[in-house]
Parts: structure tokens; C-alpha cells; sequence
């Protein structure tokens, strides 16, 4: 064990951070507007790795490319779940809220299934096999990639609710979903436009994770328990929470698959969950509800 | 004279539960009518079937001679009724000036003339008007509330009990505040369990009591009406 190869992890757990923070944004996005935990949040992503696979395999469409087209598929796709399905629980209990979501994670996965068949993809990237050595460490180019154009996603979406009058809306409806109603703010377009923002993130965090990382029908629910427990760790309801849970997280795993064995690392996780929730159950930037 | 707002033998309640059976009120052009009442006699459920917010199962509403019931929060907005609900239902983790900008939804284009109208109303929200909603006083936030529905450029304003939870001189403040709007010919309609502030600075009275409007009038005559002092002044 030595310092270099520890520095390599943590930057190569860096880099992959951003797609983690991206889906994780993604979930937070629709759990703080409407109360909903999008348990299909895996397998939309899956999803956005798919279209990703057929633009690059059918089209020549680089997957850093690509990422845009997903991110608008997958926001059709949120906005049809929105509309057709979730509107209808909004008010429901949410053990029907969770067995909805569940459902439509597996139609999705079997859909998948029986579409593009069982076996593993690998988007294929004009950037795929480049590394950059930056000193003792060399750097993906591919997950360099990922990074920047995550991190640009996130900020474009920063911007979008913090400086345009629909963000504004969006962020007013998930801190008090009344107040917006008061204020005569049309509460179902906002929720429709935020299930879609939150699905159009984590598709494109698939396409970008597809260049980097195997992935198959089956894939889905383990992306969205990572999700869930990276807005756990950053704190429900905060998006600054989510990012920086999500570039934690890749960190943590991506150390613990050199300190422990690569099959552990989401032990690493775990255990980062577990301590969250025993001494900080808020999250790291979420607030504390009285 | 004819009415802004004609309430007329509405209907309104939750499940089972009728709140409001057969309430009628109207409010003037320019005046200030408060609707007073104990707690749980009907007065919110009446404000949130005129905002659009609870469906009415019976009567009807008119604002400036059109029907309002049956049109969405959004649209009763766009007509020009802003609503300060009970509770202030401000967004706690967004600035002052966000929450003020947000209640401008229909008023968009008269935005930057309706702040420094706030502003000058409570000077106090220009000087915190980047901090965080839900770490100001309740008074402030009531502050924000009222600055929120006025951002709209209503032709009627309702607020929902803004004394609630307020030290005296802090309602003094605010019910200050509340003439001085009306000054610039703004209809009020004041909701209140603080029933002998709110009629004197009102113009007419409504009393609410189980559901229905029991009483109505002048203000001198409701403070000088015998079931009104004690039922609700203790005297």
C-alpha cells in the first residue's frame, strides 16, 4: 500500500463522482418537490445508458455527445411517469407511493430486458482508452469527461433554479408546496417540469457512466439504492447535499475498493450510511425538522 | 354601491365536516371588512374557498361582477385577489427577496414599483432582504407575508389572523400597516380572533359563528351590539 496508489483511488473516485452526484440530484430534485422517492430512479438511468449504447453503436454518436439527447429522453419519460402515474398518488399513503414506484421500476428493467436482452454494455467513446499522467498519477481521460460534463449539467441545473422564474417556482413548491399553491402558482406543471428535470439528470448520468462502467437490464435497482443513500448522506431535501454526497461516496468506494477488496466497496457506502444516520441523522447539509 | 366581492350562501367543508353552510358576505371597493369569529367557526375555510383553494359544494362567488368559484388558485390570483394565509406560508429557505419577487406571479411587468412600494411599507424587510425567510421573527415573516400578496397588485387583499402570535405592539404595527394600504384604495378583507382591534380599523363587520354569518354591519354598530361585547369583547 502506498501514498500514490491511495492518491490514484481518490482521483479516480473523483472523477467518477460527479455522475453520482448527478443521479443523486436527480432524486433529491423529485423527492424535495414532491415527497416522492422515484424508486425507478436505477432503472430510468439504465435506460438513459441504453439510448446512449444505440446512438454510439447505430449513429457513431459519442456518448460525451449524447448525454444532451439522453437527458431529453429521459425528461419525456419523467414527464409521461409524472403525468400518467404519480400525479395520481401525490396524496395517496406512501407505502402506495413506494409500491407505484417499484412497479414502474420493474416495467422498466423487464422492458429493457426484453428489448435489448440480458447480456452487459459498454457505450463505446472515441475517448475510451486515453489516459493523461499528471505526475504520479495518470488521469481517464473518459472519466475526466464525465466529470466536467456532470459538473456542467449540475451547474446549468444550479442556475436554472436559482436564476430563471421557473427554478424559482420549482424551489418555492418544494419548500412549501401550499405557499406555492397561495401565491397561485400552477402546482402540476411544476411538479410535472420537476419529475423531469429529476429523470432528464440521472439519464444523463447513465449515458456519461456508460462509457465507463458494464451495464445490463439488471443494473437499475443497485444505481438506486446508491442514489437513496447519497441523499441520505448529503441530506433529504438539500441538492447542495446530493452533489457533494455524491462525490463523497464515489471517494469512500473508490478508496475502500483499494483498502478493502474491490468487491466491498459498498461496504464503504454502507458504513458511511450507518454512521450518518447514528450521528447526524439529518445529513450532512440537511436541516433538522422539529 | 356595488360589490367587489359577493359572497353568496357558499358551502364549504372537509370530508364529512361542513365548515361554512350558507355564509354570505360582500366586500366593497376600498373598504376595509373584517370577518371575526371564534376559532373553528368557518373563517379560514371561507378565505380558502374564496381563493380557490376548497371547492364549494353550494352558492356562488362574484368578483367585480364575474363568477370566481369553481376557477383554480392561479386564476383567482390572476383576477386580482391575493390571499395571506394563516400561517404565513412563506419559503423558509429562500431569501426575503425571493419569497417577495415569487408573490409578483401575475404582476410581473409592475415588479421592481411593487418592491419599493414593500419596501417603503416595512423598511425593515429592505434591510434583510437577503437573509433567509425562516430565520426572521414572526412578525418580519408576517411582514413578508403581507409584502408576498401585495407583490400581486390585488384589487383585494385577504389576510388570514396576521395578529396570530404577535406581541401587541407588533400588531399595532402591522394593523398600521394595513390602513395605509388601504389608503391607496386597496379592498381588505381581514379575517381576525382579535375582534375588537380588527373592527376598528375596519369599515363593516361580519360575525361568523358555526358556519354562518350571525350578524353584519357598520363598525360602530357592531361595537356597540350587546351579543357582540359579550360574546366577544368580555364586557
Amino acid at each position: 500500500m502506498n501514498v500514490t496508489l491511495l492518491g490514484q483511488a481518490a482521483l479516480n473516485g473523483l472523477l467518477f463522482g460527479g455522475v453520482y452526484s448527478l443521479m443523486a440530484v436527480g432524486l433529491s430534485l423529485i423527492f424535495g418537490v414532491m415527497r416522492v422517492i422515484n424508486l425507478a430512479h436505477g432503472d430510468m438511468m439504465v435506460w438513459g445508458s441504453y439510448v446512449a449504447f444505440f446512438l454510439a453503436l447505430r449513429l457513431g454518436v459519442d456518448p460525451f455527445v449524447s448525454f444532451l439527447l439522453c437527458a431529453a429522453a429521459l425528461f419525456s419519460l419523467g414527464v409521461l411517469v409524472q403525468r400518467g402515474l404519480v400525479n395520481r398518488v401525490l396524496e395517496a399513503p406512501h407505502e402506495m407511493q413506494i409500491l407505484l414506484m417499484l412497479g414502474v421500476a420493474l416495467v422498466l428493467e423487464n422492458l429493457a430486458l426484453v428489448i435489448f436482452g440480458p447480456d452487459t454494455r459498454r457505450t463505446e467513446s472515441a475517448y475510451g482508452l486515453e489516459t493523461v499522467w499528471l505526475g504520479p498519477v495518470f488521469v481517464d481521460v473518459a472519466r475526466l469527461m464525465t466529470f466536467v460534463l456532470a459538473l456542467a449539467f449540475s451547474l446549468a441545473l444550479y442556475l436554472f433554479l436559482f436564476r430563471s422564474d421557473l427554478g424559482r417556482l420549482i424551489r418555492a413548491a418544494a419548500d412549501n408546496s401550499y405557499g406555492a399553491l397561495v401565491i397561485g402558482a400552477d402546482v402540476g406543471r411544476i411538479y410535472t417540469v420537476a419529475f423531469g428535470i429529476g429523470a432528464a439528470c440521472v439519464g444523463a448520468a447513465g449515458a456519461l457512466m456508460s462509457a465507463l462502467v458494464p451495464f445490463s437490464p439488471a443494473a437499475g435497482f443497485a444505481q438506486t439504492v446508491v442514489s437513496f443513500n447519497i441523499v441520505i448522506i448529503g441530506g433529504m431535501g438539500s441538492l447542495l447535499g446530493a452533489f457533494l454526497g455524491g462525490i463523497l461516496v464515489a471517494v469512500a468506494e473508490s478508496l475502500g475498493a483499494v483498502l478493502l477488496v474491490p468487491s466491498l466497496k459498498e461496504l464503504v457506502s454502507f458504513v458511511l450510511l450507518v454512521l450518518i444516520l447514528l450521528f447526524r441523522p439529518q445529513g450532512l447539509f440537511g436541516r433538522k425538522t422539529a | 354601491m356595488s360589490a367587489l366581492l359577493r359572497v353568496d350562501g357558499i358551502e364549504a367543508g372537509y370530508g364529512d365536516l361542513t365548515a361554512v353552510r350558507g355564509a354570505s358576505l360582500e366586500v366593497r371597493p376600498g373598504e376595509i371588512a373584517a370577518l371575526i369569529g371564534s376559532n373553528g367557526a368557518g373563517k379560514t375555510t371561507m378565505l380558502r374557498a374564496i381563493s380557490g383553494l376548497l371547492p364549494i359544494r353550494r352558492g356562488r362567488i362574484d368578483f367585480e361582477g364575474d363568477r370566481l368559484d369553481g376557477l383554480p388558485p392561479s386564476k383567482v390570483v390572476g383576477r386580482g385577489i391575493a390571499h395571506v394565509p394563516e400561517g404565513r406560508q412563506l419559503f423558509p429557505s429562500m431569501t426575503v427577496l425571493e419569497n417577495l419577487e415569487l408573490g409578483a406571479g401575475h404582476a410581473k411587468a409592475l415588479k421592481a414599483e411593487s418592491l419599493e412600494w414593500v419596501f417603503s411599507l416595512f423598511p425593515r424587510l429592505r434591510e434583510r432582504r437577503q437573509q433567509l425567510a425562516g430565520t426572521l421573527s414572526g412578525g418580519e415573516q408576517q411582514m413578508v407575508a403581507i409584502g408576498r400578496g401585495l407583490m400581486a397588485r390585488p384589487k383585494l387583499l385577504m389576510l388570514d389572523e396576521p395578529s396570530l402570535g404577535l406581541a401587541p405592539v407588533l400588531v399595532r404595527a402591522i394593523f398600521d400597516n394595513l390602513v395605509e394600504i388601504n389608503r391607496r384604495g386597496m379592498a381588505i378583507l381581514l379575517v381576525e380572533q382579535n375582534v375588537l382591534r380588527a373592527l376598528q380599523l375596519s369599515h363593516r363587520g361580519y360575525v361568523l359563528e358555526n358556519g354562518q354569518i350571525v350578524l353584519d354591519g357598520p363598525r360602530d354598530t357592531l361595537l356597540a351590539d350587546g351579543h357582540i361585547k359579550q360574546a366577544y369583547l368580555g364586557r
